[in-house]
């Protein structure tokens, strides 16, 4: 990376010959220069632009992204945005599908953690980490798929928590303007990718703690797809029946568990003892 | 609109799905708005048919009638139900001709 805005977890600059360069632009791209134009999101045979509603553009063309911001781009809200849009854009044109999880490890078997906003996917996180779990991703997972297995590498080892969370569980971060906390784990660094071993989907949050429930297959693929990352683009990247085929295979390797959040953090160990049992079974 | 006029209408999937096969069933999901459906029996065939390219309800209703022998009236309807599904959830798109 080689960027010209600070940019969470991964240095600016990383000393070897960057694989992509990071640019603050005046200007914005001409738009008739696009072939494809959607929503929020235009594309041609080498370049493609996002725009996010609020005055922030994203352009790549070749291994420069080009951002055009009407306010600082390094505000936490519009930074997120810049690492959840753009970057998966730019996974998506590589072939790579990400999704919208969390992702530990216990030992040698990964899990991913995944739900709506607002379903404490973040906190089910950060209970795992304290039954034992080590992290290897909150927000953005990439899956690699090596043979007969999918396995999960570690990248942005950060939590965004509410405060009422990193009180409770007596962790500290970084505030965002949002209000959420920016907690680095820390753990002993290990950059090996963990085999995947089950997905558990957050449903609505329950009073009392519940086993998790196993769903079918047809049903687990279209969960699956709801916490695809940058869904909304991926026709522009012609990766639609890829992303399609990527939750096919998953689905037939991976059981997919409902499971439900209960109400309370001090009831959220008790969920997080309940995965970790079923995962080392 | 007479009955005649909708057995011509065109039926188009909406580009922007994503679908697999799973278990003798089809799931499609709407990517805008991230709702899928399943769709098992002579659904799949119908879907199938739409995957190749848009066609007219007659069209639809002439395949499944040929391939599960099922009275014209019977089929017409169940077609139509189908359809209506498809496009109810944004999957599909049907134009008069």
């Amino acid at each position: 990376m080689d960027s010209d805005i600070a940019l969470p977890a991964v240095p600016n600059r990383s000393g070897s010959p960057a694989d992509l360069a990071v640019r603050c632009s005046a200007d914005y791209p001409d738009t008739d220069a696009f072939a494809l134009v959607g929503q929020n999101w235009s594309l041609s045979q080498n370049e493609w632009r996002l725009w996010d509603g609020k005055g922030l553009h994203l352009t790549q063309s070749g291994n420069v992204l080009h951002i055009r911001s009407e306010e600082d781009p390094e505000a936490a809200e519009q930074l997120q945005w810049v690492l959840g849009a753009g970057f998966c854009a730019m996974l998506l044109r590589h072939g790579s599908v990400p999704w919208h999880a969390a992702a530990l490890a216990f030992g040698d078997s990964a899990i991913l953690i995944m739900g709506d906003s607002g379903k404490g996917k973040s906190t089910t996180a950060m209970a795992l980490i304290a039954v034992g779990a080590r992290l290897l991703a909150d927000d953005l997972v990439v899956p690699v798929i090596k043979g007969d297995d999918i396995v999960i590498p570690p990248v942005f080892l950060n939590l965004r928590l509410t405060r009422q969370t990193t009180n409770y569980f007596d962790v500290q971060g970084v505030a965002g303007a949002d209000g959420k906390i920016s907690v680095s784990v820390p753990q002993a660094p290990d950059d090996r990718a963990i085999p995947l071993r089950a997905i558990y989907v957050l449903g609505d949050r329950v009073d009392e703690i519940g086993a998790p429930v196993r769903l079918p297959k047809t049903r687990a693929w279209g969960e699956l797809l709801k916490n695809l990352f940058a869904r909304a683009v991926v026709p522009a990247f012609a990766r639609s029946a890829h992303a399609g085929a990527v939750a096919r295979r998953m689905v037939d390797r991976i059981p997919v568990f409902e499971v439900h959040a209960p109400e309370g953090l001090d009831r959220m160990i008790g969920m997080a003892e309940t995965i970790r049992a079923a995962v080392e079974s | 609109m007479s009955a005649q006029n909708q057995k011509s209408d065109v039926v188009a999937l909406n580009s922007d799905h994503l679908s697999a096969e799973i278990d003798g069933e089809i799931v499609v999901m709407n990517i805008a708005s991230g709702r899928y459906v399943s769709i098992g029996g002579p659904g799949v065939f119908l879907f199938q048919m739409l995957s190749e390219g848009p066609r007219p309800i007659e069209e639809l209703c002439l395949g499944a009638r040929d391939r599960y022998e099922v009275e014209e009236a019977q089929c017409a309807t169940e077609v139509e139900a189908f359809v209506q599904r498809l496009c109810d959830e944004g999957l599909a798109v049907r134009t008069a001709s």
